[in-house]
């Protein structure tokens, strides 16, 4: 399984790794093919003492969508733009045709 | 649920002052779009976008992302299996004489028990009760 490792020169010298899938797991070094080796190791050392276990929760998240109220922002945002008009007068026109249709 | 016809959202979009008195006094959560008039509105925007000459597409491709950004502002009643079995009913019932699009936010009212909001209300009249259509245009709140 491969890993995306940050590598990241300190101001003082030295190379300090980090692995944004694994928080807790950082090492430093002082050269860059010593912190890659460091980090296989520190990644090796984590994952044999874990599992991955898949938890189902289920509230929902927060419906953002209602959160905020009526999104005042967008009404009467389309006045007096023609593609608006022609959008709906479309949306009619295409139901009209399935009432014959079917 | 007020389920809100294609046409309420076009009021919506052109801020009509009726509209706003009843979104006044509505609180927002209780408002909804039928997936149905998502898929309407976005297939419109989408078939501007690609089929717009070169010099109108840039304007085009502008009011998808617009009006796709509009409607993630709203709640959505997905037409799910039992609207699907509401909807082979009214289809038997009314084979012929009503507009697909039509009897597909109906089922979805029916299933869910939604109100719908129309300006037309004449084409949801005999496929629910008189109290689950209301017009929000022509009619204002009282």
């Amino acid at each position: 399984m491969k890993y995306a490792v940050l590598l990241t020169e300190k101001p003082d010298g030295g190379i300090r790794v980090s692995v944004p899938a694994l928080p807790e797991c950082a090492v430093e070094a002082n050269t860059r093919d010593e912190a890659i080796r460091l980090a296989r190791e520190a990644i090796a050392g984590v994952v044999s003492r874990s599992e991955i276990v898949h938890i189902d929760v289920p509230q929902p998240p927060r419906d953002t969508a209602a959160d905020g109220g009526v999104p005042w922002e967008w009404f009467g945002a389309a006045t007096g733009d023609p593609t608006w008009d022609a959008l709906f007068d479309d949306i009619e026109r295409r139901r009209d045709v399935t009432r014959k249709g079917r | 649920m007020y389920l809100w016809d294609a046409n309420i959202v076009r009021h919506f979009g052109q801020g009509h002052p009726t509209l706003q008195l009843h979104l006044s006094r509505v609180p927002w959560a209780e408002i909804a779009l039928p997936s149905v008039v998502v898929a309407e509105v976005l297939r419109g925007r989408c078939d501007f976008a690609l089929k717009a000459a070169p010099a109108e597409a840039p304007l085009a491709h502008r009011r998808l992302l617009e009006t796709q950004q509009m409607l993630l502002r709203f709640r959505i009643v997905v037409f799910d299996e039992a609207c699907a079995g509401v909807m082979e009913q009214l289809r038997r019932t009314h084979k012929r004489r009503k507009r697909y699009a039509d009897l597909m936010i109906a089922a979805i009212a029916a299933a869910g028990s939604h109100i719908v909001v129309t300006r037309n209300q004449a084409d949801f009249a005999d496929l629910l009760p008189p109290i689950q259509v209301v017009n929000w245009i022509d009619n204002p709140p009282r």
